[in-house]
């Protein structure tokens, strides 16, 4: 077989060009989960009295650490034993909390970039993910526009797993609601049909806003659509929610980098390859014209 | 020889931290009744086990009804 | 009730109530991952209800932070008329602290357990009832007079009809009026949404033509003045501390009477002349141990009480006819039935002239 360097480079150009086109077909497959038919959570603020049973709720059904309610100066942070918290936001002498969780975006950064292929989309359209499967490396951590996942840290080798809100994905499956939206004591929190959960959060601001016109929903459509909205009272970045949050281009990158990475190992090991076959057919013939 | 013993040691101390690093906790385990507060109030025996004896504060000089 | 029942909880009815299903901890603390019971405690809330319950509850929370199991305003309200000084630290104060603050109460203490004054533990395995038990709750605390009366404890003397015919329990007259108004009240009879016999009984106002003696008395006289029996009145309590420190009291035995007199507390809603009162243990003395003359102005108050005794009859003997009660001395409050030192505090209720025969 004559295979000159022109030909070995246009070969491997060829292979990778393929594996990206299939990657980003697998990336536009794995988008479509936000049909209508998926499920969602929406949180009221204006409906939430600080009671933090969801908080309760969520470390009860996960064995987490429980603590005593809160107090809202105080507010627990997220960590891979807190997975759910309320942001507070003081309003004269009194508080405003928003429910702190994995949003589930349609378009998920960490999905995007974990490089285990822990973290995935759920047919339900949430995002869940496979603690088994975690490499502890961070990714997910530091792309996410939320700051969600959290790492937990061995003392002495720095290595841990990522936890998060898992959408109660045993409960859901089973068509139950999830447990911090089945503890709300306010309905704060519902849980249904996203397009049902859209419908009646359009109302909700509709009404508040006759009285506070800073009355606006979160989530219809960033990052694809999150499958936790919000109805707020006040402007999203007063909440500490990001105002038109995007998968950062790094993660962008990195999804294409990933696939360029094994393209270019694979050409790589295949050039090796062919070297040592090349190398060994020229020796034989070398030897033969002798 | 001192080679050999420097890449035992090597050998070992790479072994310890590898399995350092495996032992990450175990996931929590949704839906497990693990509360050892319900555990412990549900069970009859070991609440009468447990149950410390309460000294009743009542005053021995109280007489005449409430 | 053992200790070790106090905080049984039999069955997992509770556990997946709206309440139970949070876990123990958000509430009570302590650490629900540890087995020893000592650790397991540590920073433990028992009762979390005197704050807790008003974030979710908060409509009914703000009712019930001046109710009067709360705030015990009825008995404060009385020791400050007679001159008490209840300002923090004083004697009066540290008194009221010792023996009369047992008596206050939490939700949780009517709600899911005993009142702490019983002892504590809970009723129905912690679930939250809305409607507290008549013989663990009310009755606990409300045992010796009310109880006796409505149940037919008392020698000699019947059970209230509304029970011993009628089979009600306490709430089903005096239900959401426990909460209160809002409003920080003197005493009980000035909440406005107190149980009044005309809830139920509204036709004696419009049925005289068959009744006589309604047509003759309504609003005259208290309903409990002719369907009233004997009940018990208290004298002589005096409270201190024993040996140990430990809050004691005594008081004289108690004496089964009836006795009518005028109306102290007379109202638009309480026109009536003519009511039954009652005795309660409190005497000038009760406070002594702690200090002389605490309550100066002890005369300000009378001594002899409105009083709604719970043992309700139709047939009484004072009502089976007009001389069963004009004349008959025996049933009024005069002057030889108080005790010397309480007659001028009593001034106001002593009946001077006995409604004469007819």
């Amino acid at each position: 077989m004559k295979l000159d360097r022109r030909g070995f480079l246009k070969a491997s150009a060829g292979t990778a060009g393929v594996v990206l086109l299939g990657s980003q077909g697998l990336g536009t497959v794995a988008r479509a989960a936000s049909s209508g038919q998926d499920l969602a959570m929406l949180v009221d603020v204006s409906k939430c009295v600080g009671c933090w049973w969801c908080y309760a709720a969520c470390k009860n059904y996960n064995s987490l650490t429980e603590t005593i309610k809160p107090d809202p100066e105080d507010s627990p942070e997220l960590s891979p034993d807190c997975w759910t918290t309320l942001f507070p936001l003081k309003k004269g002498d009194d508080w405003s909390l928003r429910k702190q969780a994995c949003m589930h975006c349609t378009d998920a950064a960490c999905v995007e970039v974990c490089p285990t292929g822990a973290l995935s989309y759920n047919e339900l359209g949430f995002v869940q993910y496979d603690r088994e499967k975690c490499s502890g490396c961070g990714y997910c951590a530091q792309n996410c526009p939320f700051g969600i996942p959290q790492l937990g840290s061995n003392r002495i080798t720095g290595a841990g797993v990522m936890d998060k809100c898992t959408f109660c994905i045993d409960r859901v499956s089973n068509g139950q609601p999830t447990a911090c939206s089945e503890a709300c004591t306010t309905g704060a929190i519902t849980f249904g049909q996203r397009s049902e959960l859209l419908d009646n959060a359009g109302k909700r601001v509709t009404e508040l806003e006759k009285q506070n016109p800073s009355a606006n929903l979160y989530g219809k459509t960033e990052l694809g659509g999150l499958h936790v909205m919000y109805v707020l009272d006040e402007a999203p970045d007063t909440y500490g929610l990001p105002v038109d949050p995007q998968v950062p281009a790094a993660a962008e990158v990195r999804g294409i980098l990933k696939w360029l990475g094994i393209g270019v190992t694979v050409a790589a090991a295949a050039g090796f390859g062919l070297n040592y076959l090349i190398a060994r057919m020229r020796i034989a013939r070398g030897g033969e014209r002798e | 020889m001192k080679r050999l013993v420097l890449a035992v040691f090597g050998l070992v101390l790479l072994a310890a931290f590898v399995a350092a690093g495996c032992s990450v906790p175990p996931g929590p385990t949704p839906g497990e009744e693990v509360s050892s507060c319900v555990l412990c109030h549900t069970d009859k025996d070991l609440l009468k086990q447990t149950a410390s004896v309460v000294e009743e504060v009542k005053s021995e000089a109280t007489s005449g009804e409430g | 009730m053992e200790v070790w029942e106090k905080a049984y909880i039999k069955d997992s009815k509770f556990l997946e109530s709206s309440h139970g299903m949070v876990g123990c901890v958000i509430c009570h603390g302590g650490d629900s991952s540890v087995e020893e019971k000592e650790t397991a405690h540590q920073e433990i809330v028992i009762d979390p209800s005197e704050e807790g319950c008003n974030t979710c509850h908060s409509d009914i929370a703000l009712l019930n932070d001046n109710s009067l199991h709360t705030t015990l305003s009825g008995f404060k309200s009385k020791l400050e008329a007679r001159g008490g000084d209840l300002s923090e630290g004083s004697a009066l104060d540290t008194a009221f602290d010792n023996h009369c603050q047992q008596c206050h109460t939490s939700c949780g203490q009517c709600h899911v357990s005993r009142p702490d004054e019983m002892g504590g533990g809970l009723v129905s395995s912690h679930v939250f009832k809305k409607t507290p038990s008549m013989q663990n709750n009310c009755i606990a605390c409300h045992g010796a007079r009310v109880g006796d009366e409505y149940l037919g404890n008392n020698e000699n003397v019947p059970g209230d009809v509304h029970w011993t015919q009628a089979g009600m329990t306490c709430a089903r007259c005096h239900g959401q009026e426990l909460h209160g108004t809002g409003m920080l009240v003197s005493d009980r009879y000035s909440n406005s949404a107190s149980a009044q016999c005309e809830d139920c009984h509204a036709d004696v106002w419009t049925d005289t033509d068959d009744n006589p003696q309604h047509q003759q008395h309504l609003g005259d006289l208290d309903c409990q003045v002719c369907h009233s029996l004997a009940y018990k009145n208290c004298s002589s309590c005096h409270v201190a501390l024993d040996e140990e420190g430990v809050p004691c009291r005594t008081s004289e035995p108690s004496q089964m009477l009836f006795k009518i007199g005028l109306n102290p507390i007379r109202s638009a809603e309480r026109p009536y002349q003519y009511v039954v009162l009652r005795h309660p243990p409190t005497c000038a003395g009760t406070c002594d141990y702690y200090g002389s003359d605490l309550l100066p102005d002890f005369d300000a108050e009378p001594t002899w009480k409105y009083a709604t005794p719970h043992n309700i009859q139709l047939h009484t003997p004072q009502n089976e006819s007009c001389n069963s009660c004009h004349g008959n001395a025996d049933l009024f409050l005069t002057e030889d039935d108080v005790a010397p030192d309480e007659i001028e505090a009593n001034r106001g209720v002593i009946v001077i002239e006995i409604p004469a025969p007819e």
